[in-house]
This record gives C-alpha cells, sequence and structure tokens, in this order.
C-alpha cells in the first residue's frame, strides 16, 4: 500500500471517527434523552410509530444499525486493495456466520422457515449466504449438503461432523466461531510485514477477550475438558499465548483462572467481583481502550481500520441496548449497566 | 412517435373464484401489469394470493431442488391454458414434498458413496505409506493393555493445535503423511479415564479413524486386494444407486412435467401479489395496460364464465414514477429498443429515444466503418445469417447500408480509394474522399 493511500485511508478513517464514534458526553445525553430523540437521532422516527410489535422494532432498529455498520464499513473499504482489504472484507463475515449458526440452529430445532428468517441480519448482496435455498432446506442434513456445495465448504463440513457425530448446538457453535477467528488471522498473516504487526497486536486483544470467554464457557458451563477447551481456542492471542491457555484451561475453577491470569489482563479484573458478565464487560473495556489508541497510533491504515469497525459496532448495540431499554421503561441505573457502565454498589448483587 | 404508449389504470372487478383463471389469460395477452400499491385495503381486506404466493413458493423450490437431481431435456410447452386452484397447489405440493423425500434420500446417500470411496482413497494412501515405514505395524493393531491408540486422518490445518490440546490430555500425535488437505496421522495415549476425553477431542477436530486390517503386515498384497473389493463395491453401489435413480427419474419425468406446466400456471397468479385484494365473493385486480389494448383485455376476459366490470382512468401526474413504460413496438427499431433498455428505461411520459438513437447509432456506425465493399459485406452477411440474428436483423443490415452510403461518400472500397480518383480531376466525384485517397 503506497504511502499516499495509507495518508488517505488513515484520514478516511480519523474523519469517520471523529464524527460518528461515541464519546462519553454523547453516550450520556443518548441515556437522558427521552427515547422519541434517540430515534431521531439515528434516523429511526417511522420505527417508533405506535402500534408495532416490540420483536418487529426490535427487529427494524437493529436492521437499520447493521445497515449502517455494512455502509460504513464499505465506505472505509474504498481506499484498500490486495490483503489489507481481504482483511477488513474477512471481518465482516462474522455477521454471515451469526447468519449461518442462526440458520443451523433453527433447523436443529425444527423451527418455521419465517421464524428462522425473522432471526437473520439483513447484509448486502456481495456477503449474503444463499438464504432462501438454504432456509428451505428440510434439515440440517440436507443444509449442510448445500452449504458443502458453496464457499462454506470447509465449515459445512465440521459442522456436519460435529452436528452428526454430537448433536450438541453449542459446538457447532464453538467450531465456527473458531473458524472464523482462524480465517481472520489466515488474512492477516497474508498481509507485508509492516502491517502484520499492528494487525496482529489489535487482533491479540480481540482474541485475548474472546478466547478467555470461550475458556470461561466451555470449562465451566459447557462442562468441557480441557483439552477439548483449548482446542476450541484459537491461541494466538496478545497475552493469552499458547502456553498460558494452555495453564489456564487446566485450572479447576472460575476463581483459579481468573487469579491465573497474566498481569496487566489480571488487572483489568482485579476490581472485579468474579461474575461472568462482570469479566466480559472488563474485557470489553479493555478492547475499547485498546481500539482507541490504535485508532490514534497505529501505523497501519488497516489497523485503524479494523479498530474503528469494532469501535462502531459497540458504540451501535450500546445505542440498541439503551433504546430496548427505554422501550421496556428500564430505569437509568440498569441502561447504564446494559451499556457497559457501572452499577451501584447496592444494585450488583441483583446484576 | 418519441413517447410510449399511453397507458391506463384499470380495476377490473370480478368474482374471486375468476381470479387465477383472470390472471391467466392477462399473463398470456403480456399487456397488463399489476400495480401492488395498497389502496381500497377497508373495502376489500383478503389479499387471495398471499396463500397461494406461499404454496408457490414451497412448490417451485421444492421443484428446483427436484430437477437438480431429475432435470427435464424437455422445453416447457403450454398447450392448453388452465387456472390452478389454491388446492390444486397445495395436492401438488405435497406429491413435490414426496418425490424430494426420495431424492433428498439419493443425495445423502451419493454423499455417503463419496465420503466412502474418499476414505478407501485416503486407506491406500496410508498403506502405501506404511510401506515406507521402519515400523511393526502389529503394534498399531487390536486392542492394547496399557496404550490407547488411533490411526486415522484429520483435516491439516487442525494439527498443530489438536497436537497440543492432545498434549493436555497426556496423549501424543505423530504425523505420518500429509495431503492437500488432510494429514494422516497416530495418535497414542495411555488407556483410561482420559480415553474418552481423547475420544470427544479427535472427534471435534474432524478425525477419520482408518482400520488397520491385520493381515497388513503379513500378507500386503491381500490387505491391497480387499481394498481393490471395497473400491469395487462402492463402483457397483454407486452404479446401483445411479440405476435407481434413473428407474425414479423415468416413474416421475411425466409427474415433473406436468408439475412444471402447473408451476408455469399458476404463477401469473403469484405475480399479481397485492395487486389482487377480495372481499367474500368479490374480488378487485388493479394494474397498468397500454390504452390501446383495452378492447382486446375486455375480449379476452369474456373468456371468463361470470360477469367482470373494467373501470379505467388515465394516471394521475403523481402516479407517473409508478407507471410502467410500453415501448411503442417496431420490427424495425427492435434491436435498437433492446440497446436503450441497457441505458435504463424511459419513465413513463418521458421521451423514448429508441428513433433518435437508431439514426445516430447507424450514423456513427457508417461515418467511422464507411466502406462500399465491407457495407455491402455486412448487408450480405446479415441476410446469410438472419436466422441466426433474428430480430437483430435489421439491426445489422441498417449499419452495413450506413457503411455503404458513406463508402460512397469517402469513395472506399474494400479500403482502398477508388480508381478513379487516382487523378485529382476525378476526386470532386467523390465528395468527401479529397485528393489523396489510398489506392490498391
Amino acid at each position: 500500500m503506497g504511502m499516499t493511500t495509507q495518508i488517505y485511508a488513515k484520514t478516511r478513517v480519523a474523519v469517520m471517527a471523529a464524527e460518528r464514534l461515541l464519546a462519553d458526553p454523547e453516550l450520556e445525553s443518548l441515556l437522558q434523552a427521552p427515547l422519541p430523540q434517540v430515534l431521531e437521532t439515528f434516523g429511526l422516527t417511522a420505527a417508533g410509530e405506535e402500534g408495532m410489535a416490540e420483536r418487529v422494532f426490535n427487529r427494524t432498529v437493529e436492521r437499520v444499525f447493521i445497515r449502517l455498520l455494512m455502509q460504513e464499513h464499505a465506505t472505509l473499504l474504498l481506499p484498500f486493495a490486495g490483503p489489507q482489504r481481504d482483511v477488513l472484507v474477512y471481518w465482516s463475515r462474522k455477521f454471515v456466520f451469526f447468519n449461518l449458526k442462526a440458520l443451523i440452529r433453527g433447523k436443529i430445532n425444527e423451527m418455521a422457515e419465517v421464524q428462522i428468517a425473522d432471526q437473520l441480519h439483513e447484509l448486502p448482496r456481495r456477503m449474503q449466504l444463499p438464504h432462501e435455498e438454504l432456509l428451505r432446506a428440510d434439515n440440517p442434513s440436507e443444509l449442510l449438503r448445500r452449504l458443502e456445495q458453496g464457499p462454506y465448504q470447509e465449515i459445512a463440513r465440521q459442522a456436519r461432523k460435529v452436528y452428526e457425530e454430537k448433536n450438541e448446538p453449542f459446538s457447532l457453535d464453538a467450531a465456527i466461531d473458531r473458524l472464523y477467528y482462524a480465517g481472520l488471522l489466515k488474512h492477516v498473516f497474508t498481509t507485508d510485514a509492516d502491517e502484520q504487526r499492528p494487525l496482529l497486536e489489535f487482533l491479540g486483544v480481540l482474541l485475548d477477550h474472546q478466547n478467555l470467554l470461550w475458556l470461561l464457557r466451555y470449562r465451566f458451563v459447557y462442562g468441557l475438558p480441557p483439552s477439548e477447551t483449548y482446542y476450541l481456542l484459537v491461541p494466538n492471542g496478545r497475552l493469552l499465548g499458547r502456553h498460558t491457555l494452555m495453564q489456564l484451561v487446566e485450572q479447576g475453577s472460575f476463581e483459579e483462572v481468573i487469579a491465573a491470569l497474566p498481569g496487566s489482563l489480571g488487572r483489568w479484573l482485579e476490581d472485579d467481583d468474579n461474575s461472568p458478565s462482570r469479566v466480559e464487560r472488563a474485557l470489553e473495556r479493555r478492547a475499547v481502550s485498546e481500539a482507541r489508541h490504535v485508532l490514534r497510533r497505529s501505523p497501519s491504515a488497516a489497523s485503524r481500520a479494523l479498530a474503528y469497525l469494532t469501535l462502531r459496532e459497540i458504540d451501535l448495540r450500546r445505542i440498541f441496548a439503551i433504546v430496548q431499554g427505554k422501550v421496556l421503561g428500564l430505569d437509568a441505573a440498569t441502561l447504564r449497566f446494559a451499556v457497559g457502565q457501572e452499577l451501584p454498589e447496592e444494585r450488583r448483587l441483583w446484576a | 412517435m418519441f413517447r410510449p404508449l399511453a397507458m391506463k389504470q384499470l380495476r377490473i372487478q370480478i368474482l374471486t373464484e375468476d381470479l387465477p383463471r383472470a390472471c391467466l389469460i392477462l399473463a398470456e395477452l403480456g399487456v397488463f401489469s399489476p400495480d401492488p400499491r395498497p389502496e381500497l385495503e377497508q373495502e376489500f381486506p383478503r389479499l387471495p394470493a398471499e396463500r397461494y404466493g406461499e404454496l408457490y413458493a414451497q412448490a417451485h423450490s421444492r421443484i428446483e431442488r427436484i430437477l437438480k437431481l431429475i432435470p427435464l431435456d424437455a422445453p416447457l410447452r403450454l398447450p392448453k391454458l388452465r387456472e390452478v386452484s389454491e388446492a390444486d397447489l397445495e395436492r401438488l405440493l405435497v406429491r413435490l414434498r414426496e418425490i424430494w423425500g426420495h431424492c433428498s434420500a439419493f443425495e445423502e446417500e451419493f454423499r455417503e458413496v463419496g465420503e466412502e470411496e474418499r476414505g478407501v482413497r485416503q486407506l491406500e494412501h496410508a498403506l502405501d505409506n506404511f510401506a515406507h515405514l521402519d515400523l511393526d505395524l502389529g503394534l498399531l493393531q487390536g486392542e492394547k493393555m496399557f496404550l490407547h491408540l488411533a490411526i486415522g486422518s484429520a483435516p491439516r490445518s487442525n494439527i498443530p493445535q489438536l497436537k497440543e490440546a492432545l498434549a493436555l490430555a497426556g496423549s501424543f500425535l505423530y504425523v505420518f503423511m500429509e495431503s492437500e488437505e488432510h494429514a494422516h496421522i497416530i495418535v497414542a495415549g495411555p488407556r483410561g479415564e482420559r480415553e474418552e476425553e481423547v475420544h470427544h477431542l479427535l472427534d471435534t477436530a474432524g478425525f477419520t479413524p482408518f482400520e488397520i486390517p491385520r493381515e497388513l503386515n503379513q500378507e500386503p498384497e491381500r490387505v491391497r486386494r480387499e481394498l481393490e473389493v471395497r473400491r469395487a463395491a462402492i463402483i457397483k453401489r454407486r452404479r446401483e444407486l445411479e440405476g435407481r435413480l434413473q428407474g425414479y427419474r423415468d416413474e416421475v419425468r411425466e409427474e415433473l412435467e406436468a408439475a412444471r406446466r402447473t408451476l408455469a400456471m399458476a404463477e401469473p397468479f403469484v405475480q399479481v401479489d397485492t395487486a389482487a385484494r377480495s372481499s367474500g365473493l368479490l374480488s378487485m385486480l388493479r394494474g397498468w395496460a397500454p390504452a390501446r389494448d383495452l378492447p382486446r383485455i375486455r375480449q379476452a376476459l369474456a373468456r371468463l364464465d361470470n360477469p367482470f366490470l373494467i373501470l379505467e382512468r388515465d394516471p394521475t401526474p403523481k402516479e407517473r414514477p409508478f407507471v410502467p413504460t410500453a415501448m411503442r413496438p417496431n420490427r424495425l427499431t427492435r434491436p435498437f429498443t433492446a440497446l436503450v433498455k441497457e441505458y435504463g428505461i424511459p419513465r413513463y411520459g418521458e421521451i423514448d429515444p429508441t428513433l433518435l438513437f437508431a439514426a445516430s447509432f447507424m450514423f456513427m456506425f457508417g461515418m467511422m466503418f464507411g466502406d462500399i465493399g465491407h457495407g455491402l459485406v455486412i448487408v450480405a452477411a446479415a441476410w446469410f445469417g438472419r436466422r441466426a440474428l433474428k430480430s437483430f436483423v435489421p439491426f445489422v443490415v441498417g449499419n452495413g447500408l450506413a457503411a455503404t452510403l458513406f463508402g460512397f461518400l469517402y469513395g472506399s472500397l474494400f479500403g482502398c480509394g477508388s480508381p478513379r480518383c487516382r487523378t485529382p480531376s476525378t476526386c470532386s466525384r467523390w465528395p468527401l474522399a479529397g485528393g489523396s485517397g489510398s489506392c490498391c
């Protein structure tokens, strides 16, 4: 990537970040604002019309946000070419994989086509799975046969193995998640050395976040043995590398895992009590902090773009949480908790 | 001349039972465009095509999938049009579900045969590899008292992490052969409580076990023969499967052709979508049609069993964006119309540029390729290739004639200046040739 293009791409990311990412005061004002005002800010006034069912409303808002994110993603892609572009394009596949999971889960649970379709993200045409054909599959085996004929061959094969031999939907999700991150890493490894290092560093932070959550979930919620838990992780994190993860999966309890975390990651969690949701929140705060740093300082334009997309996705999730909370009439403290802020001490137990 | 055809908004009021037939008749005429905008929702609350459309979509999706396995060679022909009722579609859907059930089972069997074949191929490769290993294969066979052994293949990309994960379970992984996608591995570990853990882990990692024949050490040729037998059995199974599928194809082909015809005849009613609304026995169909075709529409709908009423009006200025454009049909300009449509169809009320486009295209072509000989060759080629060119004959002939005309103006015949142009005095006969025409 030429110097001029790098500068152009960085400027584009910087302008978008300045214009669109939520600063703390803006988040605060959204928390304080009445629902119609929040909806108006994001062009959702029509969605707020009375009489719309809550489920339909939520879907409408979610679809608007995904569309917004995809539009910004397409804008960000413009200056990029080659492997850097491939990395950014692959990032957006997470929504395709989400749809894939929803499709397979829906078929396993024998849900109606309409119900499954309702759970799918509306994605730009270039990213879509052949939804109609997959939706109309009569059973998971047929769905997997269809997928095996397309670009998701590898995932389909893996999913079939997991599905047919275990029939546990979570292990299917785990396999797909792992393949997504492995695919992202594979793309990062094709970039040139100057881009690769910052991309790996940032991706490493995201992987630390994911790996720790997966580890806690697989080990202590689904009760998987250490070896299988380790296999389902992606050991390319920044702080949680192979050896650390191998040590962590062997710990016998949630608390022991938290206590055994390496120093700087442990510090992010040390003030928290040991509930999974609070760990998730702390990790998200770390990811946000790191993404903001990358956005300002990274020498790589692709890393900055990836950081922007990560932050924007988190922002949109927060706004969605605010909208949902306001529709449900939740109090201010719960809303703050939903957007990643702290609950007052007396409410922590309830949370 | 420069405007698309004048359109009328039609409201056809008919009995609900006549609706599918009316849609079929209108589709046959090819001049009616349904208007799906919501209107008169209070008076006509039902959408009769809604359930019909769902049934059609399901049936269509099934037949599409079936036709991938049982292709129909004959092109679709509709000898006699008849309306397709909702009950007809329901019956068809049930039958297509049954047929698809069979086809899906065939597909699954083909997939299994493919997998089996892949397994045998991998085993053959593995045995080739074993032959070069300095290893007593007897050690890898059968149950061991203290050791759990597994031999098989796994996706190559999974191996590094699987190796580390197996180490956590106290087992060891050795890669003895690698192909493009798969790695052939031996996994060894202690027997006992962790055996199950290893088994689960291997499953998750996409491990496919090989059965190492007991005779491999002493009688490798016998093992090879057995593999040959397995391969032959697979080929036999595939042939038998193909034979069964062929038999099933013959059994259901006519039924599928009939189903395809039924769906083609059901499609017009599906296409009207929300343009058809009903209230009890009465239905209303709304759409656009060229004003000049109204008599044809009335005449065609007279074939319905029950009376009908057509209310017509001109489009309002606000409606213009929704009015479809019907270009003036003309045999000579039809190919140019196709080209104009590539740029975009003019909106209703806008100028139809086809004639201007045709004239300017031929003018430009003639000007750029002006040559008497080449132009006449193009005309002749168009004439001789008229069957292949079909409606594009006037397009090619027109361009050929334009090239010929400009050829006269340039004084060019097959790329050479005219012989008469060799002296400046004769140049004036060729208006645009100037005095420097090239000569052969």
